[in-house]
């Protein structure tokens, strides 16, 4: 501070002069303060405190001190909170960024209410902590009466009544004369040395500097790691630098290919994997499969001379080479619902909710996106398709499908042909082919 | 503010049956005649089936004020509570009515023993053995070991509550402060086993109502529940006591307000654990479990469940939040009735939609049994108790508990 005041002589504080700022009784025990508060309270002051190494029950009232106004502060805060984290939710989830999820709707108060309860409290903590400290004039650096010298024995056995001058009832021989009436152990002036409270000037510069001064190591750390170097760089985390491993489409020296990802060797099959029936595994009847290339049954794939593969013209499988029971039909029917019917519908049709709401995400800007709606699965073409090719489509896709070989096992891709084949002949049904039962039911509801 | 230090002498305030009179045997012409009436409504309407319920849904209500008060004794040793000392002996009373409790259970048992399958659906065999959610249930939900685990709830709830009431009442004449600490030793052992009986209890007479249905959350709910009653009930016996001029020098508002705040504290409990089983349901959306919420959504039971929601919880949340409601004598008994009857209605909707799913509406089978067995739990607590000083007049912390101040 000095070096500050040195540097600019215009700036001179004015030089501290102490003045009497109260009066400190000290008491002998509990009964006789809160005795000494009751009289200190009735003789209408108002800025005094009791000072007391512990809690004492009572000593608000003898103080009259009203009850806190903390509880109505954690409460609007509380409020505060709910009111926020439901806008919040209301802003996120149902209005800027519309989600479907779990099929729940967009502002669902039930899904709201974990996030509504924990601002509240989160709120409502720190309206608890901040308002005590506010009510409480904290944090405060120091208190003038810790100038008085008995007043160090408040932690252990002390007890005090403090009236200070700031009370318009204050008067130098007359308040002293009222404490000394209490019948304490002693009465003590409390001198305020009134020294400067302000912030000393130099300090923000030292913080800057001393900021600095810290930063400098990372800096040349940082330096040291992105600058150019002929010499081998310092290297700070060897063990994360250097890890003991081979990235993907890294080279090695440790094989005479010099690959890093080894090619499967020649024969390889995973667990489960292996099927000596072609047409139940590839949905190609055997002989056809031995002479074609498998690079052909792949979506978008072109003959050698450029046209586009007719995948209809091969030798497919035409009958379901599993057992065709009511339980395959179950089965096939669980999984397309797992599978399949987000794109393709729960028909077939096409309108799964994922293909609904691709289609509402393009309407009104054409070109945007490249999503195409799903064929209905008993449209003339894939009702002439044979169960095989289906089948091929599952497992490797077609056009913008992505092939399901990884997720469906084989014989569930045979229960869900099964399905869409039940699927296109529910379809593609005519009144005839009903019960007569549902003919007439029918006919009735058009009549 | 000058008692720092010093013994408030405590007058004796004499027994149960000096300061109740006749109360008890009143309580029992009430509960002969609800039951009474209850029943020839049963027979004349052909409502057997609403009865039994009806029965059971007051059984529960009247158990859950008892077992909230086993409860709050046995915590208030094992956390050595002094505030709580004036108004434990009346806790201690309440929990005698669990014996008349147990005596009007054994109707339900004899029935259940004999094939019926009003109350329980999982004793019906044909049912049983044929719905695939119920086969392997039988293991568990059969009609003699549902009668074995009945008969142990209830020995340990008696023998546990005997325990505490008569060695507290034996320490009313050697003021031993041995036997304190021989409560508070078996209170950690016994809260163990008031949780699991608590727990096996309420899935045995609420949750295999619909044995389809199962909530791993009910024994909590229950639970919640049951404090709630029991401290709306406390509250209530205070304040009667107090309108007769008893216990006037011992329980003043630093103990109203802390029975307030226990009774405001475990209501947003309850809504807590309430909200929690809703949340978890609504959520995944599982067939077998929503068809219970459902039941209580449509036909009227929305409104009932909107009357718990608001009623039970937002109405008394904002209510009985504030200090001085706790502190004054007759905002708190308000409050303490009103939330005694959502109490009711709570294990209302737990248990009669089971019955009447189709209309929410109660009758006067619900007013008789809710007075039979009301009234029986009154004579049995107040016959059991009468021997018995109504203030534990030489615990230990009673003065501690005199002085008690809240900050």
């Amino acid at each position: 501070m000095t070096t500050a005041v040195e540097e600019h002589p215009k700036v001179v504080a004015p030089a501290p002069e102490p003045s009497l700022a109260g009066y400190v009784a000290q008491f002998a025990d509990v009964p006789s303060l809160l005795n000494a508060a009751e009289k200190t309270r009735d003789a209408g002051f108002k800025s005094f405190d009791c000072y007391v190494p512990f809690p004492v029950h009572g000593i608000d009232e003898a103080m009259g001190i009203k009850p806190s106004r903390l509880p109505f502060i954690v409460l609007g805060c509380a409020f505060a909170g709910a009111t926020t984290a439901m806008a919040l939710q209301y802003l996120t989830n149902a209005f800027d960024y519309q989600y479907i999820i779990s099929g729940k709707p967009m502002f669902s108060i039930p899904a709201d209410m974990p996030v509504t309860f924990e601002l509240s409290v989160l709120f409502s903590a720190f309206g608890a902590l901040l308002g005590m400290l506010a009510l409480n004039n904290l944090p405060k650096f120091y208190n003038r009466i810790f100038f008085v010298d008995p007043f160090q024995k408040v932690t252990t056995d002390g007890f005090f009544l403090g009236i200070e001058c700031e009370d318009p009832k204050f008067h130098k021989e007359d308040t002293a004369q009222f404490l000394k009436a209490l019948n304490p152990v002693r009465v003590d002036e409390c001198i305020d040395p009134n020294a400067s409270t302000a912030f000393p000037k130099f300090l923000a510069p030292l913080a800057i500097f001393l900021l600095i001064v810290g930063l400098i190591p990372l800096v040349l750390l940082a330096r040291i790691r992105a600058m150019p170097k002929d010499v081998p760089r310092v290297e700070i985390l060897t063990d994360m630098d250097f890890q003991p491993k081979l990235k993907s489409q890294r080279t090695s020296n440790m094989f005479a290919d010099g690959r890093g990802m080894r090619p499967i060797i020649a024969g390889t099959l995973a667990r489960g994997d292996f099927y000596e029936d072609i047409p139940l595994s590839e949905g190609l009847e055997a002989d056809a499969s031995a002479e074609i290339d498998h690079s052909l049954l792949l979506p978008n794939a072109k003959n050698p001379d450029g046209t586009t593969v007719k995948l209809g013209d091969f030798a497919w499988v035409t009958e379901i080479p599993l057992d065709v029971n009511e339980e395959l039909m179950a089965r096939g029917e669980a999984r397309y619902n797992i599978y399949c019917s987000v794109c393709h519908g729960k028909t077939g049709k096409g309108d799964g909710l994922v293909s609904q709401r691709a289609m509402a995400l393009q309407k009104g800007t054409p070109g945007i996106g490249t999503w195409i709606k799903p064929i209905t699965l008993y449209d003339q073409p894939i009702r002439d398709q044979a169960v095989g090719q289906i089948f091929n489509t599952i497992t490797h896709g077609v056009r913008k499908m992505p092939g399901y070989a990884s997720q469906i096992p084989v014989e569930d891709r045979w229960a869900i042909v099964l399905y869409v084949r039940a699927l296109q002949k529910a379809g593609s049904a005519t009144l005839d082919q009903l019960p007569e039962e549902e003919q007439k039911r029918l006919q009735a509801d058009v009549q | 503010m000058a008692h720092h230090g010093q013994t408030i002498p405590v007058e004796n305030p004499g027994t149960l049956e000096q300061n109740v009179g006749q109360l008890g045997l009143f309580a029992m012409y009430a509960g002969a005649i609800g039951l009474l009436i209850a029943g020839l409504i049963a027979v004349t309407s052909n409502n057997w089936e609403r009865f039994q319920f009806s029965y059971l849904h007051n059984l529960c209500f009247a158990l859950s004020i008892a077992l909230g008060a086993l409860f709050f004794i046995l915590i208030q040793h094992l956390t050595r509570a002094g505030w709580s000392t004036v108004v434990r002996r009346l806790a201690e009373m309440m929990t005698n009515g669990i014996v008349p409790l147990a005596v009007l259970f054994v109707p339900i048992v004899f029935l259940l023993l004999n094939g019926s399958d009003v109350l329980f659906l999982w004793n019906n065999k044909e049912i049983a053995s044929t719905d695939p959610l119920l086969i392997h249930k039988q293991i568990y939900l059969n009609p003699m070991w549902f009668t074995i685990r009945a008969i142990v709830y209830f020995a340990f709830w008696i023998l546990c509550s005997r325990y505490y009431l008569m060695t507290s009442a034996k320490q009313d004449k050697t003021g031993d402060p041995q036997l304190s600490l021989r409560m508070e030793r078996y209170s950690a052992v016994s809260l163990i086993l008031f949780a699991l009986s608590i727990t096996f209890a309420s899935v045995d007479w609420i949750m295999s109502l619909d044995p389809r249905w199962f909530s791993t959350i009910i024994g909590v709910y229950y639970f919640a529940n049951a404090n709630v009653a029991f401290y709306a009930t406390l509250a209530i016996v205070v304040h009667f006591a107090n309108s007769k001029g008893m216990l006037n020098e011992t329980v003043n508002a630093e103990h109203r307000h802390d029975i307030g705040k226990l009774l405001f504290g475990f209501n947003c409990f309850w809504a807590y654990i309430a909200f929690s089983q809703y949340l978890l349901y609504w959520y995944a959306n599982i067939p077998e479990e929503t068809v219970w919420y459902m039941r209580r959504q449509e036909n009227g039971w929305e409104m009932v469940s909107l009357i718990l929601i608001v009623g039970h919880f937002a109405i008394p949340f904002l209510g009985l939040m504030s200090r001085t409601v706790k502190r004054n004598p007759s905002q708190l008994f308000c409050w303490a009735v009103y939330l005694l009857v959502m109490c009711w209605i709570d294990l209302y909707w737990l248990i009669i939609p089971e019955v009447s799913p189709g209309s929410p509406a109660p009758g006067l089978i619900d007013l008789g049994c809710l007075v039979g067995i009301g009234g029986f739990f009154v004579f049995g607590t107040v016959k059991l108790s009468e021997q018995f000083t109504v203030l534990a007049v030489k615990d230990p912390r009673l003065q501690e508990s005199l002085a008690f101040h809240n900050i």
